[in-house]
């Protein structure tokens, strides 16, 4: 599947004085469970995140159990967040392609201090999405190309 | 000598060459709801809520939604 990166308008600055940036987001769908429903959103692919990322409020949204248990301290720009590991349904789809597969991903604890955006931002890191996936970037073209690896096991649709 | 192919590359090209709507400043600050593939623009609000209400009234039952932040980096 090959996927644009996404043009969006931004307050000019030096690095980009256009006014526009490209990101590399892809749309994705996410459920609890496998017959379930899924709900599509955009995820972000940050070969710099260590795991798959999102709200807790995604997991509340889409009647996803966390395991409180075991809360996990995640370390970024802004500082320490906790956040707790949960199982997802994730689902690719380009038509005619579709790719479903099940991940643990980490739900970060919503704060006092978080901006709106957070609510629904999805993270591709490493742990539920770069193990499975080859991922080429090309920012000549503005786009990323993403094929399944040996280490992908899918899920009928 | 030999004999370079002039066939073109198979490729996805059906759906290669689709771009998504720019994200336009006019939005910033505000949920965005895309249509379920991402591609187009059907509404916008202050809250999730909102736009999901405006996605709805163009025909977007289950849109996807992002906040168009444009004051800081990712």
């Amino acid at each position: 599947m090959i996927f644009k990166f996404r043009r969006e308008e931004i307050q000019p600055t030096l690095d980009y004085p256009s006014g526009f940036i490209y990101r590399p987001k892809v749309p994705l769908w996410i459920g609890a469970e496998v017959s379930g429903p899924r709900r599509p959103y955009l995820g972000l692919l940050d070969t710099g995140a260590d795991d798959t990322k999102m709200s807790l409020s995604v997991a509340r949204r889409l009647g996803i159990k966390v395991d409180k248990s075991v809360p996990v301290v995640f370390r970024g720009l802004g500082g320490d967040a906790i956040g707790y590991f949960g199982s997802v349904v994730f689902e690719l789809r380009q038509s005619p392609k579709s790719w479903v597969w099940t991940a643990r991903v980490a739900f970060i604890r919503d704060s006092e201090s978080d901006s709106e955006e957070e609510q629904a931002r999805v993270t591709l890191g490493h742990t539920g999405f770069f193990r499975y996936f080859h991922v080429g970037f090309d920012f000549q073209r503005g786009r990323a190309q993403i094929r399944p690896n040996r280490l992908f096991v899918g899920l009928p649709r | 000598m030999s004999k370079k192919s002039t066939r073109p590359k198979k490729t996805d090209a059906a759906t290669v060459e689709q771009e998504p709507d720019i994200l336009p400043l006019s939005l910033a600050g505000k949920w965005v709801a895309w249509t379920n593939d991402g591609m187009h623009i059907v509404g916008s609000g202050d809250t999730i809520e909102e736009a999901e209400r405006n996605a709805a009234k163009n025909g977007e039952a289950e849109p996807m939604l992002e906040f168009h932040s444009f004051r800081y980096r990712q």
